[in-house]
């Protein structure tokens, strides 16, 4: 797991920016080619290491934005370009990210990481829902400079096949700005599949199915929530009255609008109760739909201060979780199982198990260190506590793994 | 029969089976199933394969910039073609053309449209003769000062300028190359420099 930003001893930066960071070996070999989009040299920040020492005072006269001094032996006065220097984590910033740079902090964020498996574009961190185990607790504020800033991004990311996630807050809160983005993002990086969460709630606004339509971006998801088959339950676990209506008339308009939809589950006491009825549900009503995934919860934001009302020991759902997944699959919908640990799982679902946690968020505790399946297991959330813990988490062996190859029985 | 004449005809069948001994029928093993000649002949090496970074016929509208100033030279240029070998089929490393971008419908009020760049535009590679545009020649002059700089030949300033002291390096690292020596940035020079052409 590693972190997104960490502190530079930062000089001569006069405005916040982004900068490509690039060593001297791929600016030759690939020059601004190394960008998908639009760049040039002055997007880009030299990666000078200790071999470079020697070389030191003709490569700072390159034309390029900035330098990032990663070597020890590397001096950073007398230099009037933009320099970083003396990371708190060195191992944060590495050559092919992109990162975010102002004179205000010290702190250095990283927007996008090469060879990473989770890089998003970040919307916005306001929200119209305040789900009670919201991940990313929404604030109220304008930040609609995300906007440019995405579009930036969008130029400087390496080119090549990944999926890029876009999500906030609530992404669809700037309607334009995320057309924008789309529009972009297909023209830049059209081998890139883009996945956007959202509640859907303001989708149900049929303008968005033109404007979908129109834009036409043939390799995106939306991954949309939905946590009860009646607008009681899901009403409330997403603290808004109405918000189950109107993610289901935008969920309508997304399919009117030709594009692909994920239903996601966060599986927690409020939800794991009725999933079967959830699941036919969704095969009545929403059959449309590409995929459907349920997820373990994070505890993290607002998911702390409502542990009454959110926890249950996954062991004690697993066998509503086998009649949803087994149910939606035996129909033809395709299921996933996120963000558990493999060994409280039930063996007979391990079809269905992905290991879901991003990089920059996953670690394994004590119990696992004899366990032979971290291989395959995702792990738990850095934000991982003891309550939060199943009672049945324990090292697998092999033989666990053995039995644990595909279905032991199916339900009609 | 009389048995010395049944050994004499078993001696008979022998010798007649003799040749045999040698071959790989005799072992019955499932080893066997195979001849053994599946095994590469020994002395054999491993396939090279010769590709370059670029293909040897790839277009390169900067392999007949003399230097920076001298845009008269142009009027030369199909005849540097045709001394490369002939011209073969343009094979394009640029990216792919995208349809530019253009914001959705217009009545929506976006602004966030106007500013925006279309995917990055190569210099059209299949036109017969096209000069670079001035700040490509300068950035892709630059990559070669700093490959010059980092393989020791060149201790200037890297400004994308194709002056007197970046020619004279590039002439001295493709004479070390074994390359043609006349300090143009050609096909087989950015291949030893290790640079894609944009």
């Amino acid at each position: 797991m590693l972190r997104l930003d960490t502190q530079f001893t930062i000089k001569n930066a006069p405005q916040r920016r982004l900068f490509k960071i690039i060593t001297p070996q791929e600016l030759i070999e690939k020059g601004v080619a190394t960008c998908a989009g639009n760049a040039g040299f002055e997007d880009l920040m030299l990666w000078l290491d200790d071999i470079h020492v020697t070389n030191q005072h003709s490569l700072m006269t390159l034309p390029v934005g900035g330098f990032l001094l990663a070597g020890k032996s590397l001096n950073a006065n007398h230099f009037t370009a933009t320099t970083l220097s003396t990371p708190k984590d060195p191992q944060v910033v590495k050559p092919g990210d992109v990162i975010s740079v102002g004179p205000d902090s010290s702190m250095v964020r990283v927007l996008y990481r090469r060879g990473s498996n989770s890089n998003l574009l970040f919307m916005t961190d306001r929200c119209n829902s305040l789900c009670l185990m919201c991940s990313q607790p929404p604030k109220d504020i304008d930040d609609r400079w995300h906007i440019d800033e995405n579009l930036k991004l969008i130029d400087l990311i390496d080119p090549g096949i990944e999926q890029l996630g876009i999500s906030g807050g609530e992404p669809t809160l700037y309607k334009d700005g995320l057309l924008a983005i789309l529009a972009h993002a297909k023209s830049v990086l059209p081998e890139k599949s883009l996945h956007i969460l959202s509640n859907g709630r303001l989708l149900r606004d049929p303008s968005w199915i033109e404007a979908l339509k129109h834009v036409g971006h043939k390799k995106l998801t939306w991954g949309i929530p939905l946590y009860a088959d009646n607008a009681a339950d899901h009403d409330h676990v997403v603290q808004a009255p109405g918000a189950f209506s109107e993610t289901m008339a935008g969920l309508y308009n997304l399919h009117r609008a030709e594009q692909h939809i994920e239903i996601r589950v966060v599986l927690s006491k409020l939800t794991a109760v009725r999933l079967p009825e959830l699941a036919h549900f969704i095969f009545r009503n929403l059959p449309f739909a590409s995929h459907i995934a349920l997820m373990g919860i994070e505890n993290t934001g607002l998911a702390k201060k409502n542990y009454e009302e959110l926890w249950i020991d996954p062991a004690d759902y697993q066998e509503q979780l086998n009649l949803a997944a087994w149910f939606l699959d035996i129909r033809g919908l395709t299921v996933s199982i996120y963000n558990l640990p493999l060994c409280v799982l039930d063996p007979g679902l391990r079809s269905f198990y992905r290991q879901s946690i991003s990089d920059w968020k996953n670690l394994f505790i004590e119990a696992c260190h004899t366990c032979a399946a971290t291989e395959s297991c995702a792990g738990f959330f850095k934000s991982h506590s003891e309550r939060w813990q199943s009672r049945n988490v324990h090292p697998l062996s092999r033989e666990d793994l053995i039995h644990m190859q595909g279905a032991t029985y199916e339900i009609a | 029969m009389k048995l010395l004449e049944r050994w004499k005809m078993l001696i008979g069948q022998s010798m007649a089976l003799a040749p045999m001994l040698g071959s790989p029928l005799v072992d019955a093993g499932q080893t066997q199933l195979v001849s053994s000649d599946w095994l590469p002949a020994s002395g054999n090496t491993p396939p090279a394969f010769k590709n370059t970074l670029n293909a040897k016929d790839a277009i390169n509208i900067y392999a007949a910039h003399r230097s920076h100033s001298s845009h008269s030279s142009h009027r030369s240029h199909s005849s540097h073609y045709s001394s490369s070998g002939g011209y073969s089929a343009p094979r394009s490393y640029s990216t792919p053309s995208s349809p530019s971008y253009t914001p959705p419908s217009a009545n929506q009020g976006s602004t966030y449209g106007q500013g925006l760049s279309a995917p990055r535009t190569a210099p059209p590679s299949s036109a017969y003769g096209t000069r670079p545009a001035a700040q490509d020649l300068s950035a892709l002059v630059k990559r070669v000062q700093l490959a010059l700089m980092v393989k020791k030949y060149y201790s200037g300033a890297i400004d994308g300028v194709m002056g007197n002291g970046t020619r004279g390096a590039l002439m001295a690292f493709q004479s070390d190359s074994g390359i043609g020596i006349h300090g143009r940035m050609d096909t087989p020079t950015l291949n030893a420099l290790g640079i894609a052409i944009p």
